[in-house]
Order: structure tokens, then C-alpha cells, then sequence
């Protein structure tokens, strides 16, 4: 039996585990990935599009997936639960059952003949049962591992996929077994389950009528590798739709028949899925029933914004029924509270946003880990607010919507939060280094000598094309020196014979044409390695997936093509040259900018792994915001008590150099070589944390602020709060959403309608008599306990919501004793006055003005609210496209102390994965610049995603940073002058591909 | 010009386009054979140079193909690649060639189907177009 | 006869200021001439074709061809100075890569002469010339147009190539000697870098939100011209001009052709340029904001290919659209 000793079990391998994964595996410490399903990807890989930048979901996360299976230290157990745990924090005694998968992974090539001959057919999983998959499956077409498995409860034994796997994989007598492995920490990434309306039959006839679907179903609709093609069609007969309804709060924000909570994604994923299906067909009708729409992320708002110019229509009402009529139209029955009207809306379909709910198996997860759940089922945390990423029990950690509901780029913040919190109890354990490579041979003198595969792949090639015909067409070739076939090429005794073949005749280039580069170089590119060959000396022709596959019906013409592509792919070979990825050594010292509890708490986890930090912040105390607020929402905690113990925190670490009322002047330099200047002191550092936070805007002018000192900022009220300072007031007015919403700042401000709520509740607790008015646009709280919160005050007698919209701001004038205040409220359609003593204005938050300088000092960009703009807004939220900057707090976007502390604890380990390594490694397809060429034009810096282009102004000329050239190849075709070229797709290389394609005479 | 077999280069992102290119192999959906894909890293290395390269050498189309407005692996590198094809395609219909020869698509690695579609449509384009031929052209 | 050098400088279409610029070396000339016999130069004496005919094969030592092949004649006449020479430069740009004249390539010679002689803007109603025509003095034949322009290269093999609009006399100090003495290569006159090395207006990192007409902008007269966002074709121009237009405030025209080993200019530049122009907040914008910013760019293949042309990929308009 196996026994693993490694240092992280992850159980869930959805994007929140897979992150979390990487993030421990990039620094060397080992990991379980445990996953119940045959292969990892969770929910994130079943969407369509994420929003609010229309991504597609798959692209994104597989190459994360894939990075995942072929990291060396991650251990993937797909179809595995946990059994048992015992041991402690440090030292955790952990027992899987892995199921058996009756398909052996280390020699499935994933071909895929087994399911064409299986004879089950049972609905898909993956597609909500619209489809259909066999007894013998992976889930979806990129799945990790791509490795089949048979499903036990399905399957009648035919044995017909054993008769045709020509690579004998399958194996009915393998047996599922237990698993023994120790680890020292644990983190938690169960992920959510959406709740299956069945519990709505009676209102919205989920179950009953077929056009009725969840979201996750329509998601599928809309998919392009899903059941229709990406197409939207009724289940009832087919047809596209003409008009589809949204039904929102399906069982969330909904106590009776469902769960109390807001479950955070809804608002947005219908936003997208509507106005994608309008982008589609601009004649489809597409309504959304809402309560209160919470656009409240990053983006979010101008998303919803422009789906609203594309016609998307939003009703604000919560349909009350969903019935079938005659001719199979459903009818929505809503009051239009906009417009006080009972109405009856005739759909072709309609979707159900159904709540988030937690995994149905986190009950056992939490008796087996002994950590507690919550009220609903989702991991408790240690503390909500402030240790949100710790479970209830020291070394057990929590991941995504595990813990409660949550989009994309939340669920890999908090993931990287997580891995940064379970690498503390490992810190003493050694970490695995770098592994030791053969010493290559040095091929740059040689004539190129290639070696040509041509694969059969079983039967999936070569009964669509003549290989030999395939291999004739380039041993001619006169750097051609040896050409063979194989029946698998990626088998193991394959591998054995091109290693001979590399030794016997000398190849120093190797083309494999069979299929994908995307699945198989890299295990051709070990097999190099393996005797001493650059990997880079490698090509591949796809004659599969792009060639036999594909043209099936006509074999003469995919010999052709077949041809052809492996003439290209050895005209390529030829051209190849040996590439190394260049290491820079980084070391363990990082500059914090800002001192608010994001900046603090990156601080303290960095310090805590021993890394040495200067903490900068340009006010004379740590604590930014934290110092003006009085309580922090939804937990009334008080803020300043937090601000100092963090920052007692901080003093204690030995590690922290606090630089207080700080001036930076100026910052230069690339990871593991940033120089600064900060109050006249170089300072050297290997990576740079911005934690700048955000700042309300100039108030002046609005609604009497200026001109009165009874109207206030949200801010300054709550420093009235924290300082005793307020007279008694008899009525207090809140006006959300100042300046927030309207064209020239667009988007919402994210904490605004929390903080009014909160200081609503703490005036009525100070003041019980007074009355207390909330003005807002819509109500967006919608993290872990705030709608209930936001349910209590609303409970509250004499606190009064009153809802305005844009265009129609309330008036402020000054009484004869107290301001005057007229709103006209839209839900009830009148004008209300009221008399204020105090009008306190949420005003909208935009980022520091420091980001002006530091975006230039660091070549990076922020959008047009002065927030930084991280990497990729799904998936790389805390870091810059160039490697050595990262991001944390209301730099990114303002938001709640939870998120805050996670992003911070994410930003700290993202800093931490090269500072650990000690060095960081630039890709090899990297551009170098022809210095003799170069002409200073200055063209290709600014096309450079990631600032690895700088002009030295002495020689005139452009210089390329190695480690920051991703090798996308934009200079290269920018250059007017040809200096710049990139390695592996020269000008010649590309050009010699395509006369190999095209010009039948020409010499290779 | 039923008989006509056009010649068409294709040049594929490695992260969107030719992943999409992989999963119609993995759907088997069927089209003509008459595409030559070239991997690039990212559509903004290509350069109008190769494609009049392919044009000269005897392609009667060429496609450009990348991830789709926002999804660039490189995280914006095919707004270049919208900007120089755009460019180039005008200064080809001055050079008198038909710009249905040059075509730009994002294709998403989910999407099979839709490579599949593009490359069946862009062959029967050409056939229609008839060949090119500046190999050939006598002065 | 001495044994110096023989030489020979020859026109085909060209505006004369290839010929003219010979003399902008000023007393320089004196060296030239104590070096080398000039034994033919149509412009400044008076030979026929048989004084040609007559001479012997490889008898000229160095012949500087300029002005691009247009005509019959122009073709016949550097066959024959081929012949007749050991060594071809291929002088201006013209002759190097097809020059000015080949933006006439964008139409067909008929297109040419109707619009030369016969639009309201030249002369509305003109005759054009024929090719053979009877006078009372007896038969005339005019060389026919060839139907696109060429570059020398094109009709006969180059020896070294000296572009330039015309070149300028510090490129023929420089080159001339050399020349002369055999010491430069093919394409040791081209220069590999680009008129922005050598250009002394302030550059900055290229984010040009887009293009505007020259006549709509008041310059700065220190900075970059492109980055004013006016088109300048320095960046895709071979230098050793020492970037005489900008200098003085006047963008780049692109005289100088391509770099040394780059194939198409034009191309290069449109590359170049699409990659720059509005590449700020381009992640914000809608794909017809971006189309918008690229029509900035007027006449991008005239602008591009300006000398270059009939050196480029592509050569000349081809008949692909119909209809």
C-alpha cells in the first residue's frame, strides 16, 4: 500500500482548491489534491462565460487545471473522499478512499475509442442531464486528468471497451483502496451546490413545466462545448426562444422557503447570461425579475449598465407565480414596484436563479475534520470578520464558498489567503527544491540531424491517413536523418525507442507527429530531457485533433494535410535552437505600501513566514481607514480596537520596519531589484504590495455639504460616532449612493449601503427615539451575514428605506432650525420631505491618489476610478501582469474587512511564492532585441503587456527584462525594423512554415 | 470553380484558437482539409508580413485567428491584432486584392463548433473567390 | 587612354534629382574626377544609342543607374548598360526600390494615361500619344509604357544599392570613395537602423490615441512628430540620412525605403503603427472605437509604400476584385 508523507491535503479541486494548490506547490511545499469527481475544474469549468468581462470560463481555468496535474508537487486523487482524520495541526493523519476508476491513467491516452463503443448511454452530470454520457466517460472534452474512468453503477460489463482500447488500459479487477497520507495542515474547498428548485413546483413549476430551467442548466445551454452547441433552445420542442425570463432570489434572501442570505452571484450571472443570449440574437426578448440588484463588485455596475443599453429589460418585483398556458407559453405573475402595478408577462422560457447552497457533503467533511458548520451548512469560520480563512480548528483552513457564497475572483483571493494561513504550521518542515536535470549536450555547433515519430495513436490516426505516406513525405528531407512509427507514441516502451533513437543516430531536433502539443509535448519534451536534449529542440505536427479527427470522411485529402503539417513542423525543427529559461535570485525582503489593515495583515503573514518587510504609510499611525470608522459592519466590532491590536501586531514583529508619514519619491527596478526612495533613504527590495486603499470623493457640493457642517460623509459621521460628538437628533437621513451610479463615476462603491446600515443601527441604539431615513438606490449588501443584518434594521421601528433613483437626487435646503430634505420616492411615487438633523452622505470611493505616481513608477495601469488593474479580473486578482507587484484591499476595489483580510493574506503568498523558491525564472520563447538593428523608436515598450521593454538612454536603444517577457511575441511584429525577434517563431522560422505549406518544390 | 481546391493558412493563438481547433478534433466535427494551421503564441505576433508571405507563396486566404476581446492569455495583445489586420486588410483591397481573403476570428478553446464552422466557411468563401494565384501571375 | 577608373551615371524615370545631387558633393567632384574618367552621362553630354553599342563589354567600370523602369527603353537601355559595366549601383531609390513613381503601380497604365490626359484636372479632352505616329518629317516611335513600374533589380543584377531621395551628399562623401575603391557590399549602403537613430527630436514611449493631418496641428518643434500623433515614417526608413526632414519639423516621408533585411516597408510600418495607435484604454473600448482610431490613418498604403512599393511583397494592384 502507499504511504504519503507530503505537507497540505486540499480536499475539493475546484478553482478555490486548484489555487490554493498551486499556490503551496509554487513554493516547494507538497500537496494532496482531493477531488470526489473523476476530474477537477468544480463549477467554474461547467460555465459559459464569467462576468463582468465575458472570459470564457474554460479557457481560463484549464490551463490552471492543467498546471495543476502537471506541477511535481501536487498529487491529483480525483474520485477520492476523505475517509478519516486524526492527529493535530503540524501533524495530521489522514486516510482517502480512492475509488477505483477500472481505467489504469498511466496508460489511458485519453483517446477516446473506449466511449464510441460503449452501448450505455446515462444522462451527463456535467450537463444537467440535458445530455447524454457513457458508462465509460470523462466529464468534459479538457478535463484533467484526461484519463477515462468507468462508472460502476452504470456499467453492464460488456466488456466491449476493453476489446478496443489497443493500449489496454481498461482493467476490471482494479480495486478501489484507502490511502494513508500525513500531512500538516488541511484546507477546506467544497465549493457550493446550486438548490434545486423542486421546492418552487408549486410557484414557478420548476419539475413541472419544461421550459422552466435552472440557471446552471441555461448556463449549459449557452455553452459552446455544451449539450446545443451554444445554442438556446426549448426543451419542450427544440425551438429557439422568442422571449426568457429571469426569475431572481430563488430560494435566496428568502427565509420561508429557502435561505435567508444573498447569495452574491445571481444579479450578475443572470445580467450576463441575458445579455449574452442578446448578443446573440438581438430579437430575443429578455426580462429579469429582481429584488434588489447588487452589482456590486468591480465592473459590475457598468456590466449591468450596458446590458441595459442592449435591451435587457429589469422588472423589480419578485414574481409571485410562474404558470403554463395553453400554448405552452409560461405567464410570470409580478408586482412591478417600480410602477405599483400587478402585471402578467407572457415568456417562451424561463430561468431560475436558484440559490447558492452548501455541498451536501460538508456535514460529514465537518465531523470527519471535527470543524463546525454554520447555521446553513457552509464552513464556520474562526472569527467571520477578522480570521475569515480559518476553520474552527487550528491547522484546518477554508477556501471559496465553502465558507459561504462568493464569485470568482473572491473564491482564488481567499484561496490564496488560505494557502498563505496553511503554510504556517509548516514553516519548520523543509521544502522541496528545485529538481535536478540531466546536463544538457550542447547541440549549437551540430548540423540539425531530426528524428521523425509519426503516431498512429491505436486507430485513431492511422485509419483516417496512410502513415507511411506521412513518413515518406519527409525522409527526403536532408536534415531528416531518421524516421519511424509507433503505435502509441506517448506509451511508455515509445518512449524508451525515440531515447534510443535520439543516442543511435545522433538527433538533436525531435518532431512527434501525432496530436495535440496542448496535451503531449511536455511528455515528449521529459523524454528529451530524459538524454540530455534542450526541450525546445521539439516540434509536433497535429495530424489528430486537427487533421484525422477532422477530416475522417476523406482520407486521401488528410494524408495530404497530414503530410503537409509534419513537413511543416520539420521545416520549423530545423530552425530550432536550444532555449534556457533564465533564474534571477530573489530574496526575502518586501515593501509594503500603506498602512490600513489590508497593508498591516500582509505585513504580519509575510514577517510570520520570516521575511523581512518595511511597511510605508503616509499618515503618522498604522491603520488607515479603520482610524475613522467607529464600528465595522455587519459585526459592530470597534474598529479602532482592531486598528490597534493590529497594529500592535505589528510592532511586536521584529521582522516589520514601520516607515510612518512616508513620501515616496521614487521606486525603479524589477522583482527581486526594486529600488526606492522613501523620505530620502534607498531602499532595496525583491517585491513590492500595494495596499494604497481608496478615499471618498470630494464631497463639496452635494447636497448641502460644504455649506452646512450637519451634513456629513459617511466618514466624518462616523467619527462623530467614535468621538461622542453628535447633539441628540430626532430624525437622521443616510443618502446612499452620492455621486455613485451616474455617468461620470459609474460604479458602486461596493461598502456604502453596509456602513449606512450599521451607523443607522448605532444611532437607534444611542438615540432609540430617533427616527432614522435611508436613502438608496438599491440595497447591496451581500456578504456572509449582512442581508440578515440589513433584515434586523429594516425590522427596526422608526428606520425608514426610502429608494430614489439617479436623475431624481434628493434636495437638501437649509430650515429655519434643521435641514430640509425632499426625496421622491419611486416605489411609492410621492415626494416625501423630511426635517434632518444630521444628512450623512455615502459618498462614492475611488482609489488613492498615490496609484498617479506608483502606476508609473511600476509600469502598471489603473482604471479610470484610480483602482490598480490587476492581471486578469477572474482568475489573477492580486497580481500585475509583470511578476514582483501585487495587490491587496481597496487598492483593487473598496471592500468589507473579510475581504479585505483575505485579499491581504492572498497577496502576501502570492509574494511569498518567489521569495520562498529564492529566485524566479523567465519562459523560454522569450523576444531579444538585434542591438545593431535597433533604432530607439520606442514603438514596442508600450505595446509590451508587461513592462519588460525599458529604453536605455545611454545606447539608444530598447532592452528586454528577460524575466518579465511572457513571449507573446507583440514586439516582435511591432519592430518597423525587424531588431526584435522572438525566440521559436523568428521571422524566418514562421516564413519557412509557410512556404513549406505552400510551395511544394520548396527546399526545407 | 467546383473543382477548385483553395489553399488557406491559418494562423492559431496557442491558447484560445488552437484549443479550439483541438476540441472540434475531440467532437469530431467534420470540415474541409483545406486549412494549414500555424501556431503562434498570441495573434499579435503575426504580422502582416507573413500573411502577404502566404498570399505570394500561393495562398488563396489567409486567417487570423486569437482569443476573443478580453480573454488574451497575454491580456491584450489581440486588440493589436484587431488594429493591424484592420490596417492591413485596406491596404490589400488597394493592392486589389479581395479583403474576403483575409479574415480575423476569435475562436475560444470551448469552442469546436465554431472552428469547425469558420474553417467550413472560409474554405467555401474562397472557392467562391477562385484562386489567387500572384505565384503564377505573368506580368 | 589613362588607366583610371571608367564611369558612368544613367537615367531612366526619374525627376533629375538623382543627377542633380551628383553635384551637391560640391568640390568633392574634383576628387571623383582625379580617381575617374566619366565616359558616358547622358544628362551632361550628348551620347546616342550606338555610342553605347558601340563600347566594349565590362568596359565601364562603375555605372550609377538611377530613376525607376517604366518604359521599354528604360529596360532595353540598362540591359545594355549591364552589359557594357563591371559593376551596377543601383543609385537613389528609384532605381533601388522602385521609388516615388511606383505608387503608380496602384492602377494599371491605362488608368495612367487616361488620368494623365484626359481628366478635368490635367487635360480634359487630351490626346493620348501614340505609340507610333506619322509627321511630315517621317515615322516616330515613342518607347511604350511597361504596364507597372520596376525596380533596377527587377531587369538586371545590382551590385550595391544607394537609396536616397535623392542621396544625400553625406552619404556620397561617404560612399562615393568607396565605392569607387570596391570597398562596400551589396547592401553595406543601406543602413540597418532606422531614421529614428540618427533623429534629434524627443521621443517618448509610442501611445498615439490617433492620426491627424499635419496641416491641423501646431508642432512642437522638439518632440517626436508621431508621438504629436503625425505620421512620420522614421521609424520604418532606413537611416544614414542623418534624419534631415525632421529635423527641421517636416515628418519622415519614408524616401529611404526599408532597413537593411526588411523585405516590405510598408508593411513594417502598418504593423508598427496599428500596434501603437490607441493602444491606451484600447481593454475599454468597443471593437468600432478601435476600427474608428485605425481610420485616423489616411491612405495608409500611399503613405506607407510612398517609395517603396514596387519593392514590396506585393508590387503592384492586382485584379482579384471583380465587380
Amino acid at each position: 500500500m502507499i504511504h504519503m508523507k507530503k505537507d497540505v491535503l486540499i480536499i475539493g479541486g475546484g478553482i478555490s482548491g486548484v489555487q490554493a494548490a498551486l499556490d503551496l506547490a509554487d513554493k516547494g511545499y507538497e500537496v494532496v489534491l482531493v477531488d470526489k469527481n473523476p476530474s477537477i475544474g468544480g463549477n467554474m469549468v461547467k460555465l459559459d462565460k464569467t462576468f463582468p468581462t465575458n472570459d470564457c470560463s474554460i479557457c481560463i481555468s484549464a490551463p490552471k487545471m492543467v498546471e495543476a496535474s502537471r506541477n511535481e508537487n501536487i498529487t491529483l486523487l480525483t474520485y477520492s473522499k476523505v475517509k478519516k482524520v486524526l492527529g493535530s495541526s503540524g501533524g495530521f493523519e489522514v486516510k482517502i478512499w480512492k475509488r477505483t476508476k477500472y481505467v489504469d491513467p498511466d496508460v489511458c491516452t485519453g483517446c477516446g475509442d473506449c466511449e464510441q463503443s460503449c452501448p450505455v448511454e446515462v444522462p451527463s452530470e456535467f450537463d444537467e442531464d440535458i445530455s447524454n454520457r457513457k458508462a465509460i466517460y470523462v466529464e468534459y472534452p479538457q478535463a484533467v486528468p484526461l484519463t477515462y474512468t468507468i462508472d460502476y453503477a452504470n456499467c453492464v460489463g460488456c466488456g466491449a471497451c476493453e476489446r478496443v482500447c489497443d493500449a489496454g488500459a481498461i482493467n476490471f479487477l482494479e480495486i478501489s483502496q484507502e490511502i494513508p497520507i500525513e500531512v500538516g495542515s488541511i484546507i477546506v474547498a467544497t465549493g457550493f451546490e446550486m438548490m434545486q428548485p423542486d421546492e418552487w413546483r408549486e410557484e414557478y413549476g420548476y419539475g413541472k413545466y419544461d421550459n422552466v430551467l435552472t440557471a446552471m442548466e441555461y448556463e449549459r445551454l449557452l455553452s459552446a462545448s455544451g449539450p446545443t452547441d451554444g445554442k438556446v433552445l426549448k426543451p419542450s420542442d427544440g425551438k429557439p426562444p422568442e422571449s426568457v425570463a429571469w426569475i431572481q432570489c430563488v430560494g435566496s434572501r428568502c427565509k420561508q422557503k429557502g435561505m435567508p442570505y444573498c447569495s452574491r452571484v445571481c444579479c450578475m450571472y443572470a445580467t450576463k447570461q441575458a445579455s449574452i443570449s442578446k448578443g446573440e440574437r438581438p430579437e430575443l426578448d429578455t426580462s429579469i425579475y429582481y429584488m434588489d440588484l447588487r452589482a456590486y463588485g468591480k465592473e459590475f455596475q457598468q456590466y449591468f449598465d450596458k446590458a441595459k443599453t442592449k435591451e435587457v429589460n429589469y422588472y423589480r418585483g419578485r414574481p409571485s407565480r410562474i404558470y403554463q398556458l395553453h400554448d405552452g407559453k409560461l405567464a410570470v405573475e409580478y408586482e412591478d414596484t417600480e410602477k405599483g402595478e400587478v402585471k402578467t408577462d407572457i415568456v417562451d422560457m424561463a430561468v431560475l436563479s436558484s440559490a447558492i447552497v452548501p455541498s451536501t457533503g460538508n456535514a460529514k467533511i465537518a465531523e470527519i475534520l471535527g470543524i463546525e458548520l454554520d447555521e446553513y451548512g457552509f464552513f464556520e469560520s474562526k472569527d467571520m470578520l477578522t480570521a475569515p480563512l480559518d476553520s474552527t480548528r487550528e491547522g484546518i483552513y477554508l477556501a471559496g464558498c465553502a465558507q459561504s457564497p462568493k464569485d470568482i475572483p473572491d473564491s482564488v483571493s481567499q484561496a490564496s489567503g488560505a494557502a498563505a494561513r496553511a503554510l504556517m504550521p509548516l514553516l519548520k518542515r523543509e521544502r522541496k527544491g528545485r529538481s535536478k536535470k540531466k546536463p544538457q549536450r550542447d547541440v549549437s555547433e551540430e548540423e540539425p540531424r531530426i528524428g521523425v515519430f509519426v503516431c498512429h495513436c491505436g486507430k485513431n490516426i492511422a485509419n483516417y491517413l496512410d502513415i507511411e505516406a506521412v513518413k515518406e513525405a519527409v525522409k527526403d528531407i536532408p536534415e531528416v536523418v531518421y524516421v519511424d512509427n509507433s503505435l502509441f507514441a506517448c506509451s511508455e516502451d515509445a518512449q524508451v525507442i525515440i531515447k534510443k533513437a535520439i543516442d543511435e543516430h545522433k538527433l538533436n531536433r525531435l518532431v512527434v507527429s501525432a496530436c495535440s502539443p496542448r496535451t503531449h509535448a511536455p511528455l515528449f519534451q521529459d523524454t528529451m530531457e530524459e538524454v540530455g536534449l534542450n526541450k525546445y529542440l521539439f516540434e509536433m505536427a497535429n495530424i489528430r485533433n486537427q487533421c484525422s479527427w477532422v477530416h475522417s470522411d476523406d482520407p486521401e485529402k488528410a494524408t495530404e494535410k497530414a503530410k503537409l503539417l509534419t513537413r511543416m513542423a520539420v521545416a520549423k525543427a530545423k530552425r530550432l535552437s536550444a532555449l534556457t529559461e533564465e533564474e534571477i535570485e530573489v530574496g526575502g525582503h518586501t515593501i509594503v505600501i500603506g498602512g490600513g489593515p489590508a497593508g498591516m495583515q500582509t505585513a504580519l503573514t509575510l514577517s510570520r513566514t520570516g521575511k523581512k518587510v518595511t511597511l510605508v504609510e503616509k499618515e503618522g499611525k498604522l491603520g488607515g481607514k479603520l482610524r475613522r470608522l467607529n464600528t465595522i459592519f455587519p459585526r459592530d466590532i470597534d474598529a479602532r480596537e482592531f486598528a490597534d491590536r493590529m497594529t500592535h501586531e505589528v510592532a511586536d514583529e521584529k521582522n516589520i520596519r514601520v516607515i510612518l508619514s512616508a513620501e515616496i519619491e521614487s521606486v525603479d527596478g524589477y522583482i527581486g531589484n526594486y529600488k526606492a526612495k522613501i523620505n530620502g533613504e534607498d531602499i532595496e527590495a525583491d517585491t513590492i504590495v500595494l495596499a494604497t486603499g481608496f478615499k471618498e470623493i470630494e464631497a463639496k457640493g452635494w447636497h448641502g455639504y460644504g455649506d452646512d457642517s450637519r451634513v456629513m460623509t459617511q466618514l466624518e459621521f462616523d467619527e462623530a460616532l467614535a468621538n461622542n460628538s453628535l447633539d441628540k437628533p430626532e430624525n437622521v437621513v443616510f443618502i446612499n449612493c452620492v455621486g455613485a451610479l451616474e455617468e461620470e463615476r459609474p460604479w458602486c462603491c461596493r461598502v456604502g449601503c453596509g456602513n449606512s446600515l450599521k451607523n443607522a443601527k448605532e444611532v437607534k441604539k444611542r438615540y432609540p427615539k430617533a427616527n432614522v431615513f435611508i436613502l438608496y438606490k438599491d440595497m447591496r449588501v451581500f456578504g456572509k451575514k449582512e442581508e440578515e443584518y440589513y433584515m434586523d434594521v429594516e425590522g427596526e421601528d422608526g428606520v425608514v428605506f426610502l429608494r430614489y433613483s439617479t436623475g431624481q437626487e434628493p434636495e437638501v435646503v437649509k430650515g429655519k432650525k434643521k435641514l430640509e430634505l425632499k426625496v421622491h420616492d419611486n416605489l411609492l411615487d410621492e415626494d416625501i420631505e423630511i426635517e434632518a438633523d444630521y444628512i450623512v452622505l455615502a459618498m462614492q470611493l475611488e482609489g488613492d491618489e498615490s496609484a498617479g505616481k506608483l502606476k508609473k513608477m511600476l509600469k502598471i495601469s489603473s482604471d479610470p476610478a484610480g483602482f490598480y488593474m490587476e492581471a486578469h479580473a477572474k482568475l489573477r486578482p492580486l497580481e500585475f501582469p509583470s511578476e514582483g507587484v501585487y495587490l491587496a484591499g481597496g487598492a483593487h476595489y473598496p471592500k468589507n474587512i473579510s475581504d479585505t483580510l483575505a485579499q491581504a493574506e492572498g497577496a502576501a503568498s502570492k509574494a511569498l511564492i518567489p521569495m520562498m523558491r529564492g529566485y524566479t525564472k523567465s519562459e523560454g520563447m522569450i523576444s531579444v532585441v538585434d542591438d545593431e538593428k535597433c533604432s530607439g523608436c520606442k514603438m514596442c515598450i508600450s505595446v509590451c503587456p508587461y513592462g519588460a521593454i525599458d529604453h536605455d538612454p545611454e545606447e539608444g536603444i530598447a532592452v528586454i527584462t528577460d524575466v518579465l517577457c511572457k513571449g507573446c511575441g507583440s514586439c516582435a511584429s511591432v519592430c518597423p525594423v525587424g531588431a526584435i525577434s522572438q525566440k521559436g517563431f523568428e521571422d524566418d522560422t514562421l516564413t519557412a512554415m509557410i512556404r513549406a505549406a505552400l510551395l511544394e518544390d520548396e527546399v526545407i | 470553380m467546383a473543382d477548385f481546391e483553395p489553399k488557406i493558412i491559418v494562423f492559431l493563438c496557442n491558447w484560445c484558437s488552437y484549443g479550439g481547433g483541438d476540441l472540434a478534433g475531440v467532437n469530431r466535427e467534420q470540415y474541409p482539409s483545406n486549412v494549414l494551421g500555424i501556431k503562434v503564441m498570441c495573434s499579435s505576433r503575426v504580422s502582416p508580413e507573413h500573411i502577404m508571405e502566404s498570399f505570394v507563396d500561393g495562398a488563396d486566404g489567409v486567417l487570423v485567428t486569437g482569443c476573443h476581446p478580453g480573454d488574451c492569455h497575454y491580456i491584450d495583445g489581440n486588440y493589436k491584432t484587431i488594429r493591424k489586420i484592420d490596417m492591413f486588410t485596406k491596404i490589400l483591397e488597394d493592392f486589389g486584392i479581395d479583403p474576403k481573403r483575409i479574415r480575423l476570428e476569435w475562436i475560444s478553446s470551448a469552442e469546436g463548433n465554431k472552428y469547425a464552422r469558420v474553417m467550413t466557411e472560409m474554405t467555401e468563401e474562397i472557392r467562391e473567390l477562385g484562386p489567387l494565384n500572384l505565384k503564377d501571375e505573368v506580368e | 587612354m589613362s588607366d583610371k577608373l571608367k564611369i558612368g551615371f544613367y537615367w531612366c524615370a526619374a525627376c533629375g534629382g538623382c543627377e542633380i545631387s551628383v553635384l551637391d558633393i560640391d568640390e568633392m567632384i574634383l576628387d571623383v574626377v582625379e580617381l575617374a574618367d566619366i565616359v558616358f552621362w547622358p544628362c551632361a553630354m550628348d551620347p546616342k544609342y550606338e555610342d553605347l553599342r558601340a563600347m566594349e563589354d565590362g568596359s565601364i567600370d562603375v555605372i550609377f543607374i538611377n530613376g525607376s523602369i517604366r518604359s521599354t527603353e528604360n529596360e532595353e537601355m540598362v540591359k545594355l548598360l549591364r552589359e557594357k559595366s563591371k559593376k551596377v549601383v543601383a543609385y537613389g531609390s528609384c532605381s533601388s526600390i522602385g521609388g516615388l513613381f511606383g505608387l503608380g503601380n496602384l492602377y494599371s497604365k491605362e488608368e495612367l494615361l487616361e488620368y494623365g490626359y484626359n481628366t478635368p484636372s490635367t487635360e480634359e479632352g487630351g490626346v493620348i500619344p501614340a505609340e507610333n505616329s506619322k509627321v511630315p518629317e517621317g515615322e516616330l516611335h515613342l518607347p511604350p509604357l511597361l504596364h507597372h513600374v520596376r525596380s533596377l533589380d527587377e531587369i538586371i543584377e545590382v551590385d550595391i544599392y544607394l537609396p536616397g531621395c535623392p542621396p544625400l551628399p553625406n552619404q556620397l562623401k561617404e560612399g562615393l570613395p568607396l565605392i569607387l575603391e570596391g570597398k562596400v557590399g551589396k547592401y553595406d549602403l543601406v543602413s540597418q537602423k532606422s531614421v529614428c537613430d540618427e533623429c534629434p527630436l524627443e521621443r517618448e514611449e509610442k501611445k498615439i490615441p490617433r492620426l491627424y493631418p499635419i496641416q491641423e496641428m501646431m508642432l512642437d518643434p522638439e518632440r517626436c512628430i508621431l508621438d504629436q500623433g503625425v505620421l512620420c515614417m522614421g521609424p520604418a526608413t532606413a537611416g544614414m540620412c542623418e534624419a534631415p526632414c525632421p529635423s527641421v519639423g517636416h515628418p519622415c516621408i519614408g524616401c529611404n525605403g526599408p532597413v537593411r533585411g526588411v523585405k516590405d516597408q510598408g508593411a513594417r510600418m502598418a504593423s508598427a503603427l496599428a500596434s501603437v495607435l490607441g493602444v491606451e484604454g484600447e481593454e475599454r473600448m468597443e471593437e468600432s472605437e478601435i476600427i474608428d482610431v485605425v481610420k485616423s490613418v489616411r491612405d495608409p498604403t500611399g503613405s506607407f509604400y510612398r517609395f517603396s512599393l514596387p519593392k514590396s511583397y506585393l508590387r503592384y494592384k492586382r485584379r482579384d476584385i471583380h465587380g
